[in-house]
């Protein structure tokens, strides 16, 4: 084949521009540590890679949601353990006061402090985490127990407060104040009524409506309780969630990192791989551009 | 016997014949980097001999050397070679840089693209969904909802820009094949002209030869040239282009000899409705039809592809993705209320703020959302506007977040949505079919319509890798044929002045033999 000075200088240039790309590549990729910088480089790496993202960014999202619903049943908890120990204390004055002993005084003093401690229910009832009313089922904005100026009303509703947790799965993670407050279990009455019917009772010394309502009491403290161990189900339940969704969300970001991040050391040995072949191209260049016959003929 | 002044008359010859030839050598240096330049060769031959009689039979006599011809180094079998594949090169070239615009544009796999202003929307959902009466919640669901339109926006914006880039350089095209094929034309004509006077115009071939390079890049180029039976006693060609598909009948003649058909432009409404320009004859057999391309040749038609097809394609899933996600999210946005009673309002409508509808859908370009929520946060719908019985509430419930978790449900499909729609535990007026895209989710759909990007723009690239190398491997076979190597001319040059001065050398001595006769011969003492 006849060689001509123009071709090559033209070969060197296109070589030399050769390894520029490829250098040029190789530091896109250790600069911005990743292995597909536009579609085109990998195509089905960069679909699982949306894919990938998506699912990442979701389960984050459910983490965020888990650790919220988490504090938010916690709250809940502390509320319910203070309603049952104050419903202990109204089952301790409801023994004192069906003991036909106490004086009137006594009596009075006796019913004075389960008035308090109902109305300290009350308060609980209508415990506010932020600006939600935890107890009034979805009407957030209502408290459970108003006072009208006459009587002590009910609002909310019954309706379950859900967390999205997971593709479709969604958890309750409010307490139900409609059957902790106004209907316990079946043959209890409310917890309010109960604690009003105890003061009058202790008031005017009829020991057998303080039996009745000591029945009630119990009652209402395993509803308590009830309510407690389910809280207490969902809570670790959920926290299990969490787990799980920590251990997912590192092997995503561990798939998503196989898929798209580059191999450092395996682009710095390339990278120096092409660098020396463009220092081996420019070396030579310069070599062979110069010199042709016109260089040795006087 | 010849004269007696012969051997001076092959010596003036000589010395003229190699004068010419270092003239030429000099020519070829003088060009040694002009671009399309093909190496000029003298063509040296023996001189006519000179019959003579001697001892009664015929001697030829040589009478030395003359330029006969100036001959050009050329192989038209790689010139077409050449044509063939920067054709397919140069389509190729316009296909990968447009579509390595595209991929700018999309700016996948990254945390500023269309997919996580998806997932952000979704997520704002999803905190919403957990405090329905936060009106901060409210207010990033909207942030989100308006940067997703505007990402929509702009994706619809730059592919109509690209779009009329695309046709900005279709018309720039047919311009400049009207021009070449104009300039060719005169080119034949000049030829042609000193063809008939015996010349070989090697410069004017050369120009030639590099407007349909030019051409060649623009569209596939066929280039006949046969012999004018017209003249028998010398070489004298008709030379004629034929573009676009080659076996098109009647065939696609740019120009015949003389004559030249120029292309026109008209405006016509493109494949979507666009005012485009279409590629026409404006003259010739054909003058009016549109110009048949071919398959896959010159960067005219990928231009006219990318304009045509390829991006009306693209927006065109942009516009599946605006209008699926703008339906799904009114199906349940309708069956709720926000901070207000209301029977359901849409989430996204249409750029004038009406309703879409099957009809007339949204698309990317005029997703838009609802101005009453761009106004009023309070107006997202969270909750659902029925009670358990199904039966219109009259009051607000504001902790119920469950259109809210349903619209952040669709983030990983629709499958169960539909699902809870058939329980009718959401009621949608008149649509109880959500699957809004053909795929499992919208970042399903949205993530194969990147891939199938990327696989394009893939194939674009290795096919441009591979016409390159081609192209590279043909042009330095040309340049082996054609180029000129200073080397190869310097040796000419030492041998050409050596003949000259030999030559020069020659002279002398016939002097020296003609001063003998004319002083020597006849003197005595």
């Amino acid at each position: 084949m006849r060689i001509t000075n123009n071709m090559l200088s033209r070969n060197l240039l296109r070589n030399l521009e050769n390894a520029q790309g490829r250098m040029d590549i190789l530091q896109n990729q250790m600069s911005s540590g990743s292995r597909i910088l536009k579609p085109s480089d990998d195509p089905v790496a960069v679909q699982n890679a949306l894919r990938l993202k998506n699912s990442i960014s979701a389960v984050e999202q459910w983490k965020n949601n888990a650790d919220e619903a988490i504090q938010y049943m916690n709250n809940c908890d502390g509320v319910l353990e203070n309603i049952s120990s104050m419903l202990q204390r109204v089952r301790e004055l409801a023994v004192q006061g069906a003991n036909g002993t106490l004086s009137a005084e006594d009596r009075n003093a006796v019913s004075l402090e389960v008035d308090q401690l109902q109305e300290q229910l009350r308060l609980a009832a209508n415990t506010q985490i932020g600006s939600k009313y935890i107890f009034s089922g979805t009407q957030t904005d209502k408290e459970l127990q108003k006072w009208d100026g006459v009587n002590w009303t009910w609002q909310g509703n019954d309706q379950e407060i859900r967390f999205e947790v997971g593709s479709n799965v969604s958890l309750p993670i409010s307490v139900n104040g409609q059957t902790l407050f106004k209907t316990p279990l079946t043959g209890v009455s409310g917890m309010f009524d109960t604690l009003s019917s105890l003061s009058s009772a202790i008031k005017t010394n009829d020991t057998t409506a303080v039996e009745d309502s000591l029945k009630n009491i119990d009652g209402n403290i395993d509803n308590v309780i009830a309510h407690l161990t389910d809280l207490g189900a969902r809570t670790n339940r959920m926290t299990m969630l969490r787990e799980q969704m920590n251990t997912m969300s590192s092997n995503l970001q561990q798939n998503l990192s196989d898929i798209q991040d580059a191999d450092i050391a395996k682009t710095m040995i390339d990278f120096t791989n092409s660098e020396n072949v463009y220092k081996a191209a420019l070396s030579v260049g310069a070599k062979i551009i110069q010199p042709s016959l016109v260089d040795f003929i006087n | 016997m010849p004269s007696t002044f012969f051997g001076l008359e092959i010596s003036r010859r000589a010395l003229q014949t190699q004068q010419l030839a270092v003239d030429i050598t000099g020519h070829n240096i003088a060009n040694a980097s002009t671009v399309g330049y093909s190496r000029q060769i003298a063509d040296i031959q023996a001189a006519v001999p000179w019959p003579m009689t001697e001892n009664g039979h015929s001697i030829s006599l040589g009478t030395g050397a003359v330029l006969d011809n100036i001959v050009r180094a050329r192989d038209a079998f790689v010139d077409r070679q050449y044509r063939w594949e920067t054709s397919q090169q140069q389509y190729w070239a316009v296909k990968q840089e447009t579509l390595q615009n595209i991929e700018g544009l999309v700016n996948e796999p990254s945390d500023n693209s269309i997919s996580s202003d998806l997932s952000n929307f979704w997520n704002a959902w999803s905190d919403l969904a957990k405090n329905p009466d936060n009106m901060g919640a409210r207010a990033v669901v909207r942030e989100r909802a308006l940067t997703l339109t505007d990402s929509f926006h702009y994706m619809a914006q730059q592919v109509d820009d690209l779009q009329k880039d695309q046709d900005a350089s279709v018309r720039v095209k047919i311009r400049q094949i009207n021009d070449d094929a104009k300039q060719i034309r005169e080119l034949n004509i000049q030829i042609k002209n000193a063809e008939i006077r015996g010349d070989s115009p090697n410069d004017l071939r050369d120009k030639r030869d590099g407007l349909v390079d030019d051409l060649a890049n623009l569209v596939g180029v066929r280039v006949t040239e046969t012999r004018d039976s017209a003249f028998s006693d010398r070489q004298v060609n008709n030379y004629s282009i034929i573009i676009g598909n080659d076996s098109a009948s009647p065939p696609q003649v740019l120009v015949d000899n003389c004559l030249v058909n120029l292309l026109q432009e008209p405006e016509a409404a493109g494949p979507d409705g666009k005012p485009f320009a279409a590629v026409c004859w404006a003259e010739g057999s054909k003058a009016g039809a549109a110009l048949d391309l071919g398959e896959k040749k010159g960067s005219l038609q990928a231009n006219i592809e990318m304009r045509d097809s390829y991006l009306p394609t693209f927006r065109g899933q942009f516009d599946s993705l605006a209008q699926g996600i703008a339906r799904a999210v009114n199906i349940l946005h309708n069956t709720g209320q926000g901070l207000t009673v209301s029977s359901g309002i849409d989430f996204f409508t249409l750029s004038d703020g009406s309703s879409p509808t099957a009809a007339s859908p949204v698309t990317a370009a005029t997703i838009t959302l609802n101005s009453l929520i761009k106004e009023n946060s309070g107006m997202i719908v969270t909750g659902l506007n029925t009670d358990d019985s199904g039966s219109p509430l009259t009051e607000v419930v504001v902790g119920d977040g469950r259109v809210a978790q349903a619209l952040a449900s669709l983030a990983s499909g629709w499958t169960a949505l539909q699902e809870q729609i058939q329980e009718h535990v959401f009621d949608p007026l008149g649509a109880d079919d959500l699957n809004p895209v053909p795929a499992a989710s919208f970042g399903d759909y949205y993530g194969a319509n990147i891939a199938q990007l990327g696989v394009d723009g893939q194939q674009a690239n290795r096919m441009k890798e591979g016409q390159d190398a081609l192209v590279t491997q043909i042009s330095n076979q040309r340049e082996s044929i054609s180029g000129v190597s200073l080397d190869e001319e310097m040796t000419n040059l030492v041998k050409f002045q050596k003949s000259y001065t030999a030559a020069a050398r020659m002279v002398t001595m016939m002097d020296d033999m003609l001063d003998t006769i004319v002083n020597g011969m006849g003197i005595t003492r």
